[in-house]
């Protein structure tokens, strides 16, 4: 009896350690209450860009964007008609647009959701003499109707992986990480 | 005034050149001319090539390198490479007068107003649109350029269009030997294939927007087509500048240029000239700040009585050293005002390349026009080409109107 105890805790143990590790790798947020298939068209605003790439939210944007499209569950209003409203509705900051802003956008342009984000990284990282690409991207999705955020997701690919320390390689194009990330983000929205 | 196209008014610089007129003019619909002097079954002779009774004007060449080159002083070389090909070219003196009657100062595109006048003052069939992309004596040097003859009239068509691009280690062979030191010597090659595929193409023999080579590590990395896109269709498009984040100057103008070709080869997508398509951007006062808006879409799509309006941004176009491009492009449709096409590409010169540098694309033109290529072709993926070959729109009439009025330009 005394040696059966401790052999049933290990899957538990293990069923633990193993959730820890899985929800190390991006936050994720849905609304319970939200019922997702209402939203039809979103707009996906300008991309906060904390990187040092100057145009690392725009290409991070472009390729979220398509991918969303290219899901065929939603319709993305093209940018340059949210540049449009944006500055007609003179929204100061289109990256992190206030509540009434948004409920602004979702009359003008005809949008269930506006989509903002963070590009938090994207470049080169070292260690030693192994380097790899790594981007991080926070998405939220908010509801035009009352502002409120739905769903939330972050996602970090890249780095150096143990074959770029062990032979000392480039890692993954910056572009296939990118991609990575993307279709992280958007399966993460659809789950 | 001009005389009527009949098989009876045909020019009369040669019996040969007479008789392949006749041939053609009265072929109607052939597209295939055989090959003056050739017979079938065995190798043709040498023969010089037969002048083409095709009056064109050269409008000063538009520089899109980016940096200063010598635009002026390629003029000469242009216009010598079309006059070896038989085409009866109108330049200088007459051409600058015209365009500072006219005040034109943009001559990278023709417009209606232009179209008109250079027909009537002129006198001339068409208009060839030069456009300079790479112009950098090296070493190695490199050479990008593309082509178009722009009908003109009432209603300025591109009837033909082309590009070469090239840099002097393309090709360096065995001890290096076919690596070209000489800016001048590639700039000679560029003109002479280019007047050579014009000439090609007035003789029926050659196609209206020859391709660009296609492999499968240029095709877009995301696409997504919208199920109420028929590309089936004959649809006409305006392809807007893409908007340009890029370093390069005039980038988004050089990713717009390669769509306008790519679709000038498809069999339903007829793109507008870029020359028209700017004068409606003008008149309208259209500015695309984030990319185009619905509205300007709109507006466009009234103006210019298009089906289709394509647009992008271009994020990287780099051609110094390893060429690299990244461009996403967006198509409107008239009918639902929507997204129909979108889509990422990103490519660099050494993409798929493993052994000794084999395959390597080393001019952002080629890189782009490539890209270009792929994503016109998933744009119209499973639409058959008519009759297993690509047609001429509008190429027949063009050339009927062109011998036509030889009686009146010469008499």
């Amino acid at each position: 009896m005394t040696r059966l105890f401790p052999t049933r805790r290990i899957p538990a143990t293990l069923l633990v350690a193993l959730s820890a590790c899985a929800s190390a790798g991006g936050q994720n947020y849905h609304d319970k209450n939200m019922d997702f298939g209402s939203i039809r068209t979103v707009a996906v605003m300008p991309f906060v860009n904390l990187s040092h790439d100057n145009l690392a939210g725009d290409r991070v944007r472009d390729v979220f964007t398509t991918m969303l499209l290219a899901s065929g569950s939603v319709y993305v209003v093209p940018y340059g008609e949210v540049a449009r409203v944006s500055a007609r509705a003179g929204i100061v900051n289109p990256s992190s647009p206030s509540v009434e802003e948004m409920i602004k956008l979702g009359t003008q342009l005809k949008i269930d959701g506006v989509i903002t984000g963070v590009v938090k990284e994207y470049g080169e990282l070292r260690s030693g003499s192994a380097s790899g690409n790594t981007v991080s991207v926070s998405l939220q999705l908010l509801e035009t109707a009352t502002g409120k955020i739905v769903w939330t997701g972050s996602s970090t690919k890249g780095g150096i992986s143990f074959k770029d320390r062990l032979l000392g390689g480039s890692g993954a194009p910056m572009n296939d990480v990118t991609e990575a990330v993307c279709d992280d983000l958007v399966a993460k929205l659809f789950r | 005034m001009t005389s009527s196209p009949s098989c009876s008014d045909r020019p009369r610089a040669s019996p040969l050149v007479a008789a392949v007129a006749l041939g053609l003019a009265c072929a109607g619909a052939s597209r295939e001319a055989p090959s003056p002097g050739s017979t079938p079954g065995r190798a043709a002779p040498p023969v010089a090539r037969p002048v083409a009774p095709v009056r064109v004007a050269l409008f000063p060449i538009e520089n899109l390198t980016g940096s200063t080159a010598p635009m002026r002083e390629l003029v000469g070389p242009v216009e010598r490479a079309l006059a070896l090909q038989g085409l009866d070219v109108v330049s200088g003196e007459a051409v600058q007068l015209f365009l500072a009657r006219h005040r034109i100062r943009y001559t990278g595109g023709l417009d209606r107003p232009s179209a008109r006048a250079a027909r009537e003052e002129l006198g001339v069939d068409g208009v060839v649109i030069t456009t300079f992309e790479t112009y950098r004596p090296g070493p190695p040097p490199r050479v990008a350029l593309t082509m178009r003859l722009v009908s003109s009239g009432e209603d300025p068509t591109i009837q033909w269009i082309d590009g070469f691009g090239r840099a002097g280690d393309d090709a360096p062979g065995l001890l290096g030997l076919g690596i070209v030191d000489d800016l001048k010597a590639l700039e000679r090659e560029a003109l002479a294939r280019l007047a050579g595929s014009l000439a090609d193409f007035l003789w029926r023999k050659g196609e209206r927007a020859p391709p660009c080579p296609r492999g499968r590590r240029y095709r877009p990395a995301i696409a997504y087509r919208s199920a109420t896109f028929r590309p089936g269709r004959d649809q006409t498009v305006a392809v807007v500048p893409f908007l340009n984040r890029s370093k390069r100057r005039g980038g988004g103008d050089l990713v717009a240029l390669a769509f306008v070709r790519q679709l000038a080869a498809t069999p339903n997508l007829h793109p507008v000239e870029p020359g028209v398509v700017r004068e409606a951007l003008l008149g309208q006062r259209i500015i695309m700040e984030g990319g185009i808006s619905l509205e300007a879409a709109r507006l466009l799509v009234g103006v210019l009585d298009v089906d289709l309006v394509l647009a992008g941004e271009v994020l990287d176009y780099d051609d110094a050293g390893l060429p690299k491009v990244n461009f996403a492009a967006t198509m409107l449709d008239r009918g639902s005002g929507q997204v129909v096409w979108q889509s990422i590409s990103y490519n660099q010169g050494d993409d798929g390349v493993f052994f000794f540098d084999l395959g390597t694309v080393s001019t952002a033109e080629r890189l782009a026009c490539r890209m270009a290529a792929n994503v016109v072709d998933r744009m119209i993926e499973g639409v058959p080409a008519r009759g297993g070959e690509r047609p001429v729109p509008g190429a027949g009439r063009f050339l009927e109107q062109a011998f036509g009025q030889r009686k009146a330009i010469r008499p």
